[in-house]
């Protein structure tokens, strides 16, 4: 399977002060279509920074990040907010910019630059909304509606926009173990139905099962907890062990 | 304060489960496949089962129903006495909370008192290889979750099916809570020993 995105060596620093701080060491993530990786580790640790270098919206001192056969340090900043709104999906519960009803939140990638008409956007993202069982809530405002409820909303986004890859920052964090497992359904379902690829932060181990491929940050590098795709590819500094068989003859792999 | 019990799963009490849900009279190699297979994690000693089958039907938990040419093919069932010892612990509430008998924090315990830097250093160099482990057992967990909920996306389980994923899920959580745990514990004594070595 061709590569969706490829995070490869990447090294990121801020300056606080007179200190460089490096919070990205030489990480190396790749995402395949219908994949889910998750990145697991506290706050503050870099998974955020690393999305964001992911979704375009920053960029690597060191190292490269590929979507498809572009690379994102190399297109223009114009360019990469295109990405941004049509092939890369940015999913998380912050308060969005935009103070308009949910259905409009939901229909304004769709609309914005992408040459289809507000009503037609409206209506996608309706019929998206309707799927996530959340129709109801349409016309009212991100402030209106439940934590519950923002999580179906960002993920009504991934239908109606059709990404290649979805971003998702600590969507599924802090829900219970029932919303998380629900959440974590429908976001499979998602990909198992559109195809697209899908790298998430997470804090809580529970919202990480989902994913296909775990990696767990520890000062500034990645390693690989645990990988399930076919190809068990490894990541920075992992060490990969041998298939271990379990009930009914069913594999994983081991790895750390 | 009542007498501290342990939240741990003994050996006995596994045994005894075994065979009390065994579909008719159980041997040794029974017993051991099925202790390996959903209690592996607990890594009993090998000769557990031989012991607990033998002190059980000793109690009079368990009865020997046929002597086997040796003592692996030997048949045993459970008694009344056994089933019902069995479905107290079963519907038992744990102590709460329960005893804290952990390794690590009475290690901590005993530093505390009388510590080297070199100590510190070896405790340091012990977490970095029980947290590979950890995420070793977590990645096998994490890959019992994956394909149990590939399946139920392809067909609903039966009832024990769905247990058997959430049972996985939280085996998963455990190592992966385990891994976390062990992870700030270390890079909290490197900090230590950072400082210290800036102190110097």
């Amino acid at each position: 399977m061709s590569e969706l995105l490829a995070i490869r060596n990447v090294g990121k620093s801020y300056w606080r002060g007179v200190r460089e701080v490096s919070v990205l060491v030489d990480v190396s993530v790749q995402v395949d279509p219908g994949q889910v990786v998750a990145v697991i580790g506290s706050r503050g640790e870099g998974k955020t920074t690393l999305l964001k270098l992911a979704a375009g919206l920053d960029l690597v001192d060191r190292g490269e990040v590929w979507l498809g056969d572009r690379e994102l340090s190399g297109l223009t900043e114009r360019a990469r907010r295109r990405l941004l709104g049509h092939e890369i999906r940015w999913l998380d519960r912050r308060e969005p910019s935009l103070r308009v009803p949910i259905r409009d939140l939901v229909a304004a990638p769709l609309a914005i630059g992408r040459r289809r008409g507000l009503r037609e956007a409206r209506s996608l993202a309706l019929g998206a909304l309707d799927r996530l069982g959340i129709g109801a809530v349409a016309e009212q405002r991100w402030g209106d509606i439940s934590n519950w409820e923002r999580v179906l909303a960002a993920l009504a986004g991934a239908i109606v926009g059709s990404p290649k890859l979805l971003v998702i920052d600590d969507l599924l964090d802090g829900l219970g173990a029932s919303r998380t497992e629900e959440a974590g359904r429908a976001l499979r379902s998602l990909v198992a139905e559109l195809g697209f690829g899908v790298l998430m932060s997470v804090s809580d181990w529970d919202a990480a099962l989902v994913a296909d491929r775990i990696l767990n940050f520890e000062g500034g590098h990645l390693m690989l907890m645990s990988d399930q795709t076919s190809q068990g590819t490894s990541a920075t500094d992992a060490e990969v062990l041998p298939f271990e068989r379990r009930r009914d003859g069913s594999r994983s792999m081991n790895a750390c | 304060m009542p007498p501290s019990r342990s939240a741990a799963l003994s050996a006995r009490i596994a045994v005894l489960g075994i065979v009390v849900q065994g579909d008719g009279p159980q041997t040794l190699g029974n017993v051991a496949l099925r202790l390996a297979e959903d209690f592996g994690a607990a890594r009993f000693p090998k000769n557990t089962v031989h012991q607990n089958l033998r002190n059980l039907t000793r109690g009079g938990y368990l009865r020997l129903v046929r002597e086997g040419a040796e003592p692996s093919y030997s048949l045993y069932e459970a008694e009344d006495k056994g089933i019902e010892e069995f479905m107290e612990w079963l519907v038992a509430s744990e102590p709460d909370p329960p005893a804290l008998r952990d390794a690590l924090q009475a290690r901590l315990s005993f530093y505390t008192r009388a510590v080297e830097r070199g100590d510190i250093a070896g405790l340091v160099e012990k977490l970095r290889a029980q947290q590979q482990h950890c995420a070793r057992q977590f990645a096998v967990a994490h890959g019992n979750v994956h394909l149990e909920q590939a399946q139920r996306r392809e067909q609903p389980g039966s009832l024990n099916d769905a247990l058997y994923l959430i049972r996985m899920e939280d085996e998963a959580e455990l190592w992966g809570n385990a891994v976390e745990r062990l992870q700030k514990l270390r890079l909290r004594l490197e900090r230590l020993l950072t400082g210290e070595r800036s102190q110097r």
